[in-house]
């Protein structure tokens, strides 16, 4: 079989995996997906915030257990375009030895907001929500550096 | 090193499912040998950038995974 028609094949699919709840669009990344697959999870997690208007998006990684250079990539591309549609990211169940080799390949999420679970991260968005609502927080605005802030060993384009 | 111990896997790679395939079966295989998890993930990420290598430049080849239950070794040979 052809790259082309491979690819022609695995477009055909659609991720269950993408799902709304309340203000999150709730991301439960699966295991084993070849690079193909990745690139168009993260394309449909793009269509999914500009569907949903998801403010905050959820990438779960609890089900992932190999993280390579192209994975960290795609983890780091996907919240870096998802924070230009103006959602703000969080991360929940990377596993120690998923995050032992994301630092090793020199990988920094900026601007990334990185809870233990669904729960936290539930109670992360609603609280924010809440505090928005009092006026005590002007919306949506990145705290630190600049969301561009790349450890340049990390810049090749996914 | 004792050659009646060594185990070899061989993986042929000719698409990016193969790739999967191969560093899913690695990561067992390290696991087995009694890697710890951290460790096994290495083995893992090794052999998914060889074949990721090797699928996207040679378009086909193959991975093999040799272990040595005897000097405890994981041998990891990329051919295309």
């Amino acid at each position: 079989m052809t790259v082309e028609s491979f690819e022609m094949a695995e477009s055909l699919k659609t991720f269950t995996v993408v799902q709304k709840l309340e203000d999150l669009l709730l991301v439960s990344v699966p295991r084993d997906l070849t690079d193909s697959d990745v690139l168009r999870l993260r394309r449909q997690v793009l269509r999914d915030i500009r569907r949903y208007d998801s403010r905050w998006v959820l990438l779960d990684f609890s089900l992932v257990d190999i993280c390579d250079s192209f994975f960290g990539r795609f983890i780091h591309s996907t919240a870096q375009m998802a924070q230009l549609m103006g959602a703000e990211v969080i991360v929940s169940g990377l596993q120690d030895a998923v995050v032992e080799t994301m630092v090793e390949l020199g990988m920094v999420l900026p601007n990334i907001h990185a809870v233990l679970d669904l729960d936290d991260a539930l109670a992360l968005s609603r609280e924010r929500k809440e505090k928005e609502e009092v006026g005590e927080l002007p919306g949506l605005e990145m705290e630190g550096g600049s969301p561009f802030a790349v450890d340049e060993t990390f810049g090749e384009e996914v | 090193m004792a050659e009646g111990r060594t185990n070899k896997t061989y993986f042929p790679i000719n698409n990016l499912a193969d790739v999967v395939r191969a560093r899913r079966r690695g990561l067992e295989i390290a696991l087995e040998m009694g890697f710890p998890q951290a460790e096994a993930t290495k083995v893992a990420v090794v052999i998914s950038e060889l074949g990721r290598n090797i699928e996207r430049y040679a378009r086909s080849g193959s991975v093999t995974v040799a272990t040595n239950l005897d000097d405890r070794y994981i041998m990891i040979v990329a051919e295309d």
